[in-house]
């Protein structure tokens, strides 16, 4: 003990010194304080008496002395570092070497997996088009991303090319009012390639995902279901069934369009989807580009509509405006 | 504080802060993007901020995990740093680097992967700094008379966060492949290497702070880092579920990654065992509570809720929602940025001179900042579990499930106003101990003022 002849204690003595005054709490050998070998090594505790030496019991949280046999002795019945540290070094070897493993088969089967052959040049062009914008810094793809924005794996599949061209000219257009995109002023080539990128993801295999959900079955009454008339033009599904419902199918954005044929002759309509700001400054449906053919495509099939009855079950969710 | 040298970790300390702060304010305005105040939105867009608050998290982190480097390396070494100029040379390289890579999120440009975004050109700057770091440290441990696990295992910890940011630059066409790569930074670092870094802070705190015998906690360490890797390597089978990866990873990265809270687990009983056996007779006892803190919060946020999530079945619903934003949160919080703050308040008196220890600011600051992060993720689960069963089970549309679960985020800022006032209760206990200074300097194993008497408590 360096400090005792002078009667004082060190700071760092004086921390590791008995608690004054104190009787030794612990004096089963087998929960006593195992200390001993490290900084505390060799010194004296300051309060004789209080230690056991025969047993090695520092029984009152002194940190002062304890031979290094006992300390071994004691903490090596259960394990000992050396065998730690094999534990340590071993498994992370063994599982390492197993993961570098999986990787090299992963590295395999991915080709196959992911339609390589399909990921032609504007696919590799679209991707670094992703990339430069951090479009995943909104959006997920594969579930990889952030929460802000949809999910996009499959968003060709469920929108359509033609939808997507359109919405990434003017996002805002799209869903006035509602949560806001970036507008990049990106090309035609350019918007070719994000949608080349996005089909190649959509095609991947990715084991299950997204889900199937599980119940939507459970929440769509069955009477809703069958909306009658023709068949949808291609334009109306891609386009017009992202925003509008038939039969409960179909977008909320703008209201339902099972009996528009009530409300507006076919007259109406046609000028109506040319420009509809023109006749409502302001409304959220955006001006979309068609044909003349195009137009009377799909007022042809709304007016279809009327030769079906309308669905008696409740419309699923309330539009957010309606263009009365 | 023995050494002069140690001195430097206070900048990095104080730059680590600072970074806190600012991605704090990021956080903010992505909050506040989500309950339709997005005014920000033509300067600073949703993936704007969102690059910029994760990834000054990143570098304060980073910052931090340095800053304990330079305390605790030349003090297990037994000696000065090697290159102190260097050090400093490296700090502010690394802000420099760090400011830049900011600015250009503001300009659009940068390399869209989540958490890796920062441009080619400053990634190489970026290793070119850590090489610089790892090479002062690593000298100065080589050449020192002390190699303890302790130093080892959090140089290890550095020196293969170094190394698997590498894969990470791999630049590739097919998206899988980008993706598999990039989870070996991500997962690797957070669920891998990172907790050495952690362990080894830890075991320095518990040795200084319980006066438990070193070979008992280097020992523990050993086992809890063990557990890391064991679990944690094929662990990064739970980001190869559903990204074009062969099929066998559902089930082993499910098997893997459900053993991964077993570390933390251990980490947690780890510390309060330890703090039990030497007893609570350091005066710095909020540096105790921040690192027991540190153990259970991990535990919670990474161990509990990450297990919540990782199993195939479940992560179908929950991959890519707020889920997964919950449980970021918590375990970034509990197990790396705690261990960050409780080296701080570990450090600081020593440092300064100054034995503040233990005031209310102090004690307030690690209330208030747990508290609220706990209420953060509180609101997080719920907009999460909402969103799964609306979005992922029913099948509504995203924007329309969005709306209906607008009013947590409300819930959400306020909590996170709750810690933002706890973090600002930390910074003035950080600024009243004043600055660095030789004076400090003592050959005691222990700063502890003279007319300490430990009380029984
Ligand atoms: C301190 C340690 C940890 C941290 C900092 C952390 C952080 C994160 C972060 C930030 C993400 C989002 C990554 C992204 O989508 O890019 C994530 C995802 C995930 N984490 Fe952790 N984590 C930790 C530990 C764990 C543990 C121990 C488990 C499992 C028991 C776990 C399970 C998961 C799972 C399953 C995901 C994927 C979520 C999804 O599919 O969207 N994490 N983690
Ligand atoms: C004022 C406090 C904070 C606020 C308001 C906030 C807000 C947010 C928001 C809104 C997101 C984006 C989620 C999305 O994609 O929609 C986010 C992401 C994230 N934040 Fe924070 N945050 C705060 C503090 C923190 C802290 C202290 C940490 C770490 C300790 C942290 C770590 C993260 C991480 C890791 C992510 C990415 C999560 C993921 O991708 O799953 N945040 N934060
Ligand atoms: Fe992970």
């Amino acid at each position: 003990m360096s400090a005792s002849a002078s009667g004082r204690f060190t700071q760092a003595e004086r921390f590791r010194q008995c608690k004054p005054g104190r009787l030794p709490l612990r004096t089963n050998p087998r929960r006593a304080l195992p200390v001993g070998t490290g900084e505390g090594a060799g010194k004296e505790c300051p309060r004789p008496g209080s230690i056991d030496r025969g047993q090695g019991v520092v029984g009152h949280g002194c940190q002062a002395v304890l031979s290094d046999e006992t300390f071994k002795q004691r903490e090596g019945t259960m394990l000992s570092k050396s065998q730690a540290r094999l534990f340590f070094l071993g498994g992370t070897g063994l599982f390492g070497a197993a993961f570098l493993a999986l990787t090299v088969d992963s590295m395999r089967q991915i080709p196959a997996l992911t339609h390589e052959d399909r990921l032609t040049e504007p696919v590799a062009r679209g991707k670094r088009i992703w990339e430069d914008n951090n479009c995943m810094g909104c959006h997920t793809l594969f579930g990889e991303g952030a929460y802000y924005a949809p999910e996009l794996t499959q968003v060709v599949q469920r929108r359509g090319k033609p939808w997507i061209a359109m919405f990434l000219r003017d996002p805002e257009k799209m869903f006035p009012g509602e949560r806001r995109m970036v507008k990049y002023d990106f090309t035609q080539e350019q918007i070719g390639d994000l949608i080349a990128f996005l089909e190649w993801c959509g095609g991947v295999n990715l084991q299950g995902f997204p889900p199937e959900p599980p119940l939507r079955a459970l929440m769509r009454p069955a009477a809703v279901t069958s909306a009658g008339g023709t068949p949808a033009p291609e334009i109306y599904q891609t386009i017009c069934a992202a925003c509008h419902s038939v039969g409960g199918a179909g977008g909320v954005v703008g209201p339902a369009l099972d009996e528009v044929h009530r409300r507006k002759t076919r007259e109406e309509m046609l000028v109506w989807i040319e420009d509809p700001q023109k006749i409502k400054p302001g409304t959220a449906m955006p001006l979309i580009e068609m044909t003349p053919a195009q137009r009377e495509e799909i007022v042809d099939y709304l007016l279809s509509l009327a030769a079906t009855p309308a669905p008696a079950a409740p419309k699923p969710q309330t539009p957010a405006e309606t263009y009365e | 504080m023995k050494y002069r040298t140690q001195k430097i970790a206070y900048w990095f300390f104080a730059s680590a802060l600072v970074l806190l702060s600012l991605q704090l304010v990021y956080g903010f305005i992505m909050g506040f993007a989500r309950v339709g105040y997005d005014t920000l939105h033509p300067w600073i867009p949703f993936n704007t901020a969102r690059a910029v608050h994760t990834n000054l998290l990143v570098v304060w982190l980073l910052c931090g995990f340095m800053g304990a480097a330079h305390f605790i390396i030349p003090e297990e070494a037994e000696r000065e740093l090697e290159w102190p100029w260097l050090a400093h040379a490296q700090l502010i390289s690394l802000l420099v680097v760090g400011v830049i890579a900011i600015g250009c999120y503001h300009f659009n440009i940068w390399e869209g992967r989540k958490f890796l975004e920062i441009p080619r050109p400053l990634d190489w700057l970026v290793v070119v700094n850590v090489l610089a770091f790892l090479a002062n440290i690593g000298v100065t441990l080589w050449r020192g008379t002390r190699h303890t696990t302790t130093s080892l295992v959090l140089y290890m910890g550095l020196l293969f966060a170094a190394l698997l940011y590498l894969p990470g630059m791999l630049q590739v066409d097919n998206q899988t492949v980008d993706s598999f790569y990039r989870w070996w930074v991500v997962h690797l670092w957070v669920e891998g290497v990172w907790e050495l870094i952690m362990g080894g802070i830890l075991a320095y705190l518990l040795i200084k702070l319980t006066g438990v015998d070193r070979e008992v906690i280097e020992k523990w360490l050993y086992i809890i880092v063990g557990l890391t890797f064991l679990s944690g390597i094929l662990g990064t089978g739970h980001h190869y579920y559903f990204i074009g990866t062969p099929r066998y990873w559902l089930w082993i990265g499910g098997i893997f990654s459900a053993l991964e809270p077993l570390a933390f687990l251990g980490m947690a009983i780890f510390a309060i065992a330890m703090s039990k056996k030497g007893g609570r007779r350091h005066p710095n006892r909020i540096a105790l509570t921040w690192s027991l803190g540190c153990a259970v919060m991990a535990f919670v946020g990474a161990g509990f809720l990450g297990m919540a999530h990782t199993l195939p079945s479940v992560n179908r619903f929950t991959h890519g929602t707020l889920v997964t934003a919950m449980h970021g949160h918590m375990a970034f919080w509990g197990a790396y940025a705690m261990i960050v703050l409780a080296m701080i308040a570990y450090a600081l008196p020593l440092l300064t001179g100054r034995r503040l220890w233990d005031t209310p600011i102090a004690n307030w600051a690690f209330w208030t900042s747990n508290i609220g992060m706990t209420a953060m993720t509180g609101a997080l689960a719920v907009a999460g579990i909402t969103q799964v069963n609306l979005e992922r089970r029913i099948g509504l549309d995203f924007l329309a499930v969005q709306k209906e679960i607008e009013m947590h985020f409300v819930g959400f800022l306020l909590a996170a106003a709750l810690f933002t006032l706890g973090i600002a209760l930390y910074i003035v206990h950080f600024c009243r101990h004043g600055l660095p200074t030789d004076e400090a300097l003592s050959r005691a194993e222990e700063d502890l003022p003279a007319d300490w008497v430990p009380v029984a408590k």
